[in-house]
């Protein structure tokens, strides 16, 4: 299984988002660190064909995502930043919801639904409605809901972000097991979970690739005269050495 | 100041009270005519007039003569009517066009619509002011009668006072006798005198208002809970101002809001009346010189009662508003609060409604919300209703409350201002809404996708509640008319006899008529009708031998009254609700997702696209077919009632006139069938053509207010009659009946807007396709 971008580039107006971006996906977990602006958003959005890209190509086992369309959709999970989700329903319903528009049926959506409502720790809320919510259940629910169908590409833009610490590591876990077979694809502020699961990490810096490796070899890279920000080096010395201005 | 600047400052807020206020003015108006259009408002107008001159006229003639004089007037517009029509009576007595004109020249606009040559156009004329003059003798006898009435009132209860039924002495039935004597008897040389009514008496027959008003009170209510709603509640109360002080103002601004929608809904329609019928004629008279007022016993003038009823509307209004808001304030949960509230409003309504007068709990009836909401009826009405074996006038009960509510109710908003928490409220609710979500979330887990997006579309976004609103509304629209400029007399009542094939039962049957002709007293008025008949039993022949189908004799006039020119303004009205009715239904569908803000995410997944944008675009399909259903079966349902012969559907169209050239072989069953399912076609080009626009649009709001700009006033504006806007409205393409007529004259120009419209319709969903299916690409 790979996920490959080429020479990908897109521009908004004279802002170019994504500049000739090439990087190859094989299954493991792989965190993308920016600033804001840096291009995860456009990212994902060129990933999952939400918006044009101007050049380059995206492929998906050798073959253009575009092309591949509804059929690469059935092994997509996407997280999406924004916490939009259908406000008048409950939680349940969202993921029955979700569940339908990824082809689910049946007894076989029950049980995912079911899973992934727990997994996420809103089956006791299950039935109440979304739109009274807390942010950080909300983005339990888009985590639950891109876990649906067992998706062999998953895209997760900012999944930990507004959950407690002991949520957090709950979810960092499971992510890190799902990994196993599948391309997963982190992208956050929160430095310490590409830390702790991160098989590579991918430093991007005005939409353009700056560096890519395993969280050692890019603490490893960073320069001897580095003061660390706390006791030892970690990822964070990265992003502030490399992508800090 | 800072709320009053919210509340009154809010465009959306404001611009929906206005625009409530012209659908309110619009809805009065169409009352004041049988079909709206530009012809009936200029006849109502010239009516209007007219009525206002002649009842200054009668106003000083004395009682007994004031009917002959109506009954004079009623002659004149009869007799050049009928001079029009080619009657033998009238065209002696008026002789030439010049007598004709000279006979009516006083009644205004009558002339000009004499002079377009169309009898139609006459017709409506002298219709409205046929309306004007019988409203007149209904007045004249009312008041001629009001004497003996009171007295028929004296004499009834004294005469039931005498029977075992009524006579027990300290029961409910003999007070209420005795007080009602007691009450008529007040009136008793009260004079009551003749002037122009109209414009007041049309005004109090229009209860919409009192909705619209209530609409409005909800409405300022509800932006009093948008803290709640937008998570402000906490930080609102935490602020200097934000308990009793915040809930002080809010209390002023309920009365300035229920000054405003009193003047909007109420003071607007009764200015418009007055304008369109003729003035205030004498305020100074005494209110029951209304026949509305013929029961009630308050001894006021009419203008003194316009003063008192705009009074309590205003503090009515008031207090409707203060319990709405104690609901809404009490209940911690909101949507709980609003369902208690549609629930409340609903049980009310039935009760007002529903409950006979003379039910044992008829208290229930009176005592109602909607009694504050229609606050003329306390006056139009007189009941008294049973307390404990007392009787209690209705009006007495209901005014009397008000003050005692109004400072219950004030001292309940403020209270709930002051010292209602935002957190850590008991909500008994929430757990039965956890039930509720339950049970409900079963069958969810069970939708398709399809039923997923019925269920978006109808409980989400109260499209049950719209389409509700849809079939209501469509009970009100006129469908079937008739043609007045179709034959009459004897003839028509040949043609109707003798409607059919024209074969030898034809020649049979005219046989038989000239027999008995011949025998009959007015053998030379039937035999002319016959004369008639044959000629055009011949032409009608001659007509299908050289087209090639049968002959057929119709009752044309059934046909153009609804579907021919004469019902042009109708259709075009009854096509410019439908879309309109279809832009509420579908303007949600689209915009739903962006409103939630869901579109990417949706959009990645393996049915959110092609799937999904079919199930959409079958939902307002369906919806459309709704609308359809409520409006133009509804019409043929109505028509088929009141005209169709089920053995003249096999006739060949090509029997009517004007369809003489229709170019397809059809009879009148399959000219039906197309024209209904053309519609169908069209209304669904207007679905997905709303769906586009809701598409695009960054929330449901601005779909509605788009949707409704773009198609909705454009078809209203040609269904009012300004002919511009048919080039950008789809209402000509979706009335279709005045195209089908049209394309009996052989002319291929009619299927244009047809074409236009599909084409239209197609793009749209072209474009709905790109947007929402085709991929972002490369």
């Amino acid at each position: 299984m790979e996920l490959k971008l080429k020479n990908v580039t897109k521009r908004y107006g004279a802002v170019t988002a994504l500049d000739d971006f090439s990087v190859t996906f094989t299954p493991g977990i792989y965190g993308v660190l920016g600033a804001n602006g840096a291009g995860k958003s456009t990212l994902m959005n060129l990933l999952t064909d939400n918006v044009r890209r101007d050049a380059g190509s995206i492929t998906f086992d050798g073959e253009d995502i575009l092309d591949l369309g509804d059929a690469f959709r059935a092994v997509l999970g996407y997280m999406p930043q924004q916490q939009g989700v259908y406000e008048q329903m409950t939680a349940q319903s969202f993921a029955a919801y979700m569940a339908q528009l990824k082809g689910l049926r049946g007894a076989e959506l029950r049980r995912q639904v079911d899973e992934a409502l727990s997994l996420t720790n809103l089956a006791d809320v299950r039935h109440k409605k979304v739109g009274g919510f807390s942010g950080g259940m909300k983005q339990r629910l888009l985590l639950a809901q891109a876990l649906l169908g067992d998706p062999k590409v998953l895209l997760l833009d900012e999944p930990t972000a507004g959950l407690d610490p002991r949520e957090r590591v709950r979810i960092r876990n499971y992510i890190k097991e799902l990994a196993r077979d599948r391309i997963v694809l982190l992208a956050t502020h929160i430095v310490s979970d590409i830390e702790s699961i991160a098989d590579q990490v991918l430093l991007m810096k005005k939409g353009r690739l700056v560096m890519e490796d395993t969280p050692q070899a890019l603490i490893a890279a960073v320069p001897d005269t580095w003061q660390p920000v706390a006791y030892h080096l970690s990822l964070e010395d990265v992003y502030l050495c490399f992508l800090g201005d | 100041m800072g709320e009053c600047k919210r509340i009154f400052g809010s465009t959306r807020r404001m611009g929906l009270l206005v625009l409530l206020a012209v659908v309110c003015a619009a809805l009065f108006f169409s009352t004041l005519m049988p079909t709206v259009g530009p012809r009936q408002v200029q006849n109502a107008l010239n009516a209007g007039s007219y009525g206002a001159h002649l009842a200054e006229r009668l106003r000083d003639v004395p009682a007994q003569e004031q009917s002959a004089l109506v009954q004079a007037e009623i002659e004149r517009i009869n007799n050049f009517e009928w001079y029009w029509d080619g009657y033998p009576d009238a065209v002696a007595a008026l002789g030439t066009d010049e007598n004709a004109y000279a006979s009516i020249a006083d009644v205004p606009g009558l002339a000009d619509a004499a002079r377009t040559g169309d009898s139609s156009t006459i017709y409506w004329a002298c219709q409205a002011l046929w309306d004007v003059l019988e409203d007149m003798n209904a007045q004249i006898d009312y008041q001629a009668g009001y004497a003996a009435y009171l007295d028929t009132v004296q004499s009834q209860a004294q005469m039931q006072s005498q029977t075992s039924l009524f006579g027990v002495e300290g029961s409910f039935s003999r007070r209420n006798l005795a007080k009602t004597a007691e009450e008529f008897d007040g009136l008793r040389g009260r004079s009551v005198a003749f002037g122009n009514n109209r414009g007041v008496e049309k005004w109090l027959s229009f209860r919409l208002g009192d909705y619209f008003h209530l609409i409005a009170v909800v409405m300022f209510v509800m932006a009093f809970l948008e803290e709640r709603k937008k998570g402000l509640w906490s930080t609102v109360r935490a602020a200097r101002g934000g308990r009793l002080r915040l809930g002080l103002t809010r209390l002023g601004i309920l009365c300035a809001s229920s000054v405003l929608a009193t003047a909007l809904y109420s003071a607007l329609p009764l200015i418009l009346s007055l304008a369109v019928n003729g003035g205030w004629g004498d305020m100074g008279r005494t209110l029951q010189s209304l026949e509305s007022f013929k029961t009630c016993t308050v001894q006021i003038t009419i203008g003194q009662w316009l003063g008192l009823y705009f009074a309590l509307k205003i503090v009515t209004g008031v207090c409707v508003g203060l319990l709405l808001w104690c609901v809404l304030g009490t209940l911690a949960n909101i949507q709980f609060a609003l369902a208690v509230l549609g629930t409340m409003l609903a049980g009310e309504y039935a009760l007002y409604t529903l409950l006979p007068v003379q039910s044992l709990f008829n208290l229930f009836k009176y005592f109602n919300i909607f009694s504050y909401v229609h606050t003329a009826t306390l006056y139009t009405e007189y009941l008294n209703v049973d307390l404990g074996g007392w009787p209690m006038g209705i009006r007495a009960l209901t005014l009397g409350a008000l003050p005692v509510l109004l400072v219950l109710l004030a001292a309940w908003a403020l209270l709930l201002a002051r010292n209602r928490r935002p957190e850590g409220n008991r909500d008994r609710l929430g757990r039965l809404a956890l039930c509720l979500n339950r049970a409900l979330d079963w069958f969810r887990a069970r939708f398709s996708l399809g039923a997923w997006e019925v269920y978006k579309s109808m409980v989400f976004q109260y499209g049950v509640l719209v389409l509700a609103l849809v079939v209501l509304a469509g009970q009100n629209l006129i469908y079937t008319m008739g043609d007045p400029s179709g034959p009459s007399g004897m003839y028509l009542l040949y043609v109707q006899d003798m409607q059919g094939p024209l074969d030898e039962s034809a020649d049979e049957y005219l046989a038989h008529a000239r027999q008995s002709a011949a025998d009959s007293q007015n053998a030379d008025e039937l035999n002319a009708a016959l004369d008639t008949l044959e000629a055009r039993v011949t032409e009608l022949r001659a007509r299908a031998e050289e087209g090639g189908y049968d002959p057929w004799l119709v009752l044309e006039t059934d046909y153009t009254g609804t579907y021919g020119p004469a019902g042009r303004d109708r259709q075009r009205l009854n096509g410019a609700v439908a879309i309109l009715f279809t832009v509420f239904l579908c303007a949600g569908v689209g915009a739903f997702e962006r409103q939630s803000g869901v579109t990417g995410m949706v959009r990645a997944t393996k049915r959110g696209r092609g799937g999904l944008l079919r199930r959409k675009a079958a939902l307002a399909a369906a919806l459309a077919a709704a609308v359809w259903a409520v409006v133009y079966m509804r019409e043929l349902w109505s028509f088929a009632h009141l005209y169709i012969r089920p053995a003249t559907m096999v006739a060949p169209v090509q029997n009517i006139d004007a369809l003489a050239d229709f170019p397809l072989p059809v009879t009148f069953g399959q000219y039906l069938a197309l024209l209904y399912v053309v519609r169908l076609v069209m209304l669904m080009g207007v679905g997905f053509t709303v769906l586009f626009i809701s598409q695009r649009s960054p929330n449901v709001r601005t779909a509605y207010i788009t949707g409704a700009g773009v198609l909705g006033v454009p078809a209203l504006m040609t269904a009012l009659g300004a002919e511009m806007f048919k080039w950008v409205s789809p209402v000509v393409p979706v009335a279709s009946a005045e195209l089908m007529w049209g394309l009996g004259s052989g002319s291929w120009r009619y299927l244009l807007p047809w074409a236009a419209w599909l084409a239209v319709s197609l793009a749209a969903l072209v474009l709905l396709h790109r947007a929402w299916v085709g991929r972002a690409g490369k």
